[in-house]
């Protein structure tokens, strides 16, 4: 049996397209659909971290068939339009950079759940968080996928385009944390 | 919301003003009864693109002045771009006059539905006096999900647009100085027709949800910078609404014309810009009234109150229904609100006329020409109100001047004098309530101030709102902390 050709693998810059507009399937359309969304502003250091990790997930989706039912979205924040996105996936894995206290390049896995955070909204949404996107997407479209949000923990925020060493060298961690991620959720080891 | 008492003197921080775009702060002055004596609403940050731009080749001008807003750079590329054309001294050719409405409009839209449905509706929806935490988008996806899915596919059917038209949502590099780099594409028209239905049903379908609840707000209605002045906006020969194009039409309260077929090019002969010391955002004046008495009111109140007629079946009705329940020049700022959601019916049927056109396919959309003026004016409507490009350059075209006056600074002296109305008709003894302080902070919002644009400021908005007492002491400061 021929294998079913892939309508994902999209590489989506928020900034340049909406999803919707690169004709992406609902997820009735493609059961298991994967979305991984990378965020941080690329001219701040490290803060762009996540959107590197995409790329790099993204560089690598044909050599994975894990990656091959997912669409990879890199964006400077999360928006109240990408809850449609999310709604429509079977998975949503989320990457972002963390002032956590924790050293420069650690990485961590949280498995998520759909919350809104008090408060939540009130700055222009630069304060809207993966959790509450899942919550916007259940209340909005009635469905929120099982979800995981990749952090890498960075030092260094200040105006640039580079990664800090120790960030840029935890890119391939954090890029085969997101994987596993994935491949728990198709085992249905996926934990909430 | 934190307080802070500390001996006689209360110290309320409210920051940042939420629900606006760009950094804000409000100072409330007490007289020595505890009742508001005057207000002043703070821009406090600076980007300076009129320096930034000088030293730059004039092309380079519409992409460069685009980036000073992620929120409306279509209105930037518009504007610059006719001021280079200006510079160039050419004909755009009509195909690209058409298509830079388009995408003009396509923006108008989401940006309007970004104020109406992201910034306000939560206000509109769940009450100023609603629980601050819950008082958000997320907070209306919960009460009215319909409402916000609305607000969600209008916003996006705006940026789809966009994207179509110029290859990216944000900060496209289309519109170029003499008109489009690329025609339309057969399959682009078609597909942007396509959204057009749902989008329109979905507008319209918000806009009588305004109409029925408009009574819930009449205290607000009455409060909220309800007060005489001039509204100024771009107007076809016609007499409808231009976007894009057509001439300046400045009018009173009244109706009286003080400005009819003003040429966007002499704009330096109506407008003058006062600096405050407390503020980088310059306060624009009508010239022949002086500073302040010339304060005039730009954005979706103003235009519906300076256009004889929008143009467009279904927004002319509800525009004359809006003329009948308001009057034919309402005053109040919370009228922004409706005249907004008009505009995006309108705006919506304006995209299809255009596209529609037996022409808008051609192939003609570029004139190129060398430098033939020193100087030049571009002029569009922004979603907030008029935006005017003003630069000077030398013979090989390296600009050396700029002058941008952004909607924004237009309505600065309304956005003072509407917090001063609110404070002082909700704020008494010094006792201030959050609802009160909402109250402050949204009659801002009815303004959709883009203070990235008129200051040039980036990012998201902190507000501070200071309660200051006759005697120069902090009475109270109200802050909310950007994350």
């Amino acid at each position: 049996m021929a294998p079913r050709p892939s309508v994902t693998g999209r590489l989506i810059d928020a900034a340049r397209q909406s999803p919707a507009a690169s004709g992406l399937p609902a997820a009735s359309e493609l059961p298991g659909r994967v979305v991984v969304i990378g965020y941080g502003n690329g001219l701040r250091g490290d803060d762009a971290v996540g959107r590197e990790v995409v790329e790099a997930l993204w560089l690598q989706r044909d050599r994975l068939s894990l990656l091959r039912t997912a669409d990879f979205l890199i964006a400077t924040q999360l928006t109240p339009e990408m809850a449609e996105e999310v709604a429509s996936a079977a998975y949503a894995v989320f990457v972002d950079a963390a002032l956590d206290g924790h050293p420069a390049g650690s990485v961590t896995v949280r498995f998520l759940q759909p919350a809104a955070t008090p408060g939540m909204g009130t700055t222009c949404f630069s304060d809207l968080t993966p959790e509450g996107l899942l919550y916007m997407a259940l209340e909005l479209y009635g469905r929120a996928p099982d979800a995981a949000l990749v952090t890498v923990s960075v030092a260094n925020c200040a105006a640039g385009t580079d990664l800090s060493p120790l960030v840029r060298a935890s890119v391939p961690i954090a890029v085969a944390s997101a994987q596993m991620a994935i491949a728990r959720h198709s085992l249905g080891h996926h934990t909430r | 919301m934190n307080e802070v008492v500390d001996g006689a003197r209360r110290e309320v921080v409210v920051e940042p003003v939420t629900r606006i775009e760009g950094h804000a702060r409000i100072t409330i002055y007490l007289d020595e009864a505890g009742e508001v004596a005057d207000a002043h609403f703070h821009v406090t940050q600076v980007r300076g693109f009129e320096r930034i731009a000088q030293g730059r080749p004039v092309h380079e001008m519409p992409s460069l002045m685009a980036r000073i807003c992620g929120i409306c750079p279509v209105s930037h590329l518009v504007a610059s771009a006719k001021a280079c054309d200006d510079i160039l001294g050419v004909a755009v050719p009509p195909v690209a006059v058409r298509l830079r409405r388009v995408m003009n409009l396509a923006q108008i839209v989401q940006s309007h539905s970004l104020s109406f449905f992201h910034l306000s509706s939560p206000d509109l929806l769940l009450g100023f006096d609603f629980d601050p935490a819950r008082r958000n988008i997320v907070g209306v996806a919960e009460a009215a999900p319909q409402l916000a899915r609305d607000g969600i596919a209008l916003r996006k059917f705006g940026q789809q647009i966009i994207e179509r038209l110029g290859g990216k949502r944000v900060h496209p590099a289309w519109i170029v100085p003499g008109g489009v780099s690329a025609p339309l594409a057969p399959e682009q028209r078609e597909a942007i027709l396509a959204t057009v239905p749902e989008a329109r049903e979905r507008a319209y379908g918000v806009l009588q949800w305004f109409k029925h609840h408009l009574a819930d707000w009449a205290e607000e209605a009455a409060m909220f910078g309800s007060f005489p002045s001039l509204y100024m906006g771009l107007v076809h020969e016609d007499g409808n609404a231009a976007y894009s194009d057509g001439d300046l039409r400045i009018v009173d309260s009244h109706g009286t014309r003080l400005v009819e077929g003003g040429n966007p090019r002499a704009y330096q002969e109506y407008f003058g810009e006062a600096v405050e010391p407390w503020s980088y955002l310059k306060s624009a004046y009508y010239k022949p009234l002086g500073y302040p008495d010339g304060l005039y009111r730009v954005g979706p109140l103003a235009r519906l109150n300076v256009v004889d007629q929008l143009g467009t079946e279904v927004a002319d009705r509800e525009l004359a229904e809006y003329r009948a329940r308001l009057g034919r020049y309402p005053n109040s700022s919370f009228h922004y609100h409706w005249a907004r959601l008009i505009e995006i019916v309108h705006c919506i049927d304006m995209v299809e006329e255009l596209l529609s056109g037996p022409d808008i396919l051609g192939t003609d959309v570029r004139a190129r020409a060398s430098i033939n003026r020193l100087e030049g004016v571009g002029v569009s409507e922004a979603p907030r109100g008029t935006l005017f490009h003003h630069y000077r350059v030398d013979e090989y075209g390296i600009v050396q001047w700029v002058n941008l006056i952004i909607a924004t600074g237009q309505n600065n002296l309304a956005m003072n004098r509407s917090v001063a109305q609110v404070a002082r008709h909700y704020i008494h003894g010094g006792d201030v309530a959050e609802g009160a302080l909402n109250r402050v902070e949204a009659v801002i919002r009815t303004y959709d101030p883009c203070l990235s644009c008129s200051t040039h400021a980036v990012g998201a908005m902190p507000m501070e709102v200071d309660i200051v007492a006759s005697d120069g002491g902090l009475v109270r400061h109200v802050s909310r902390t950007q994350s």
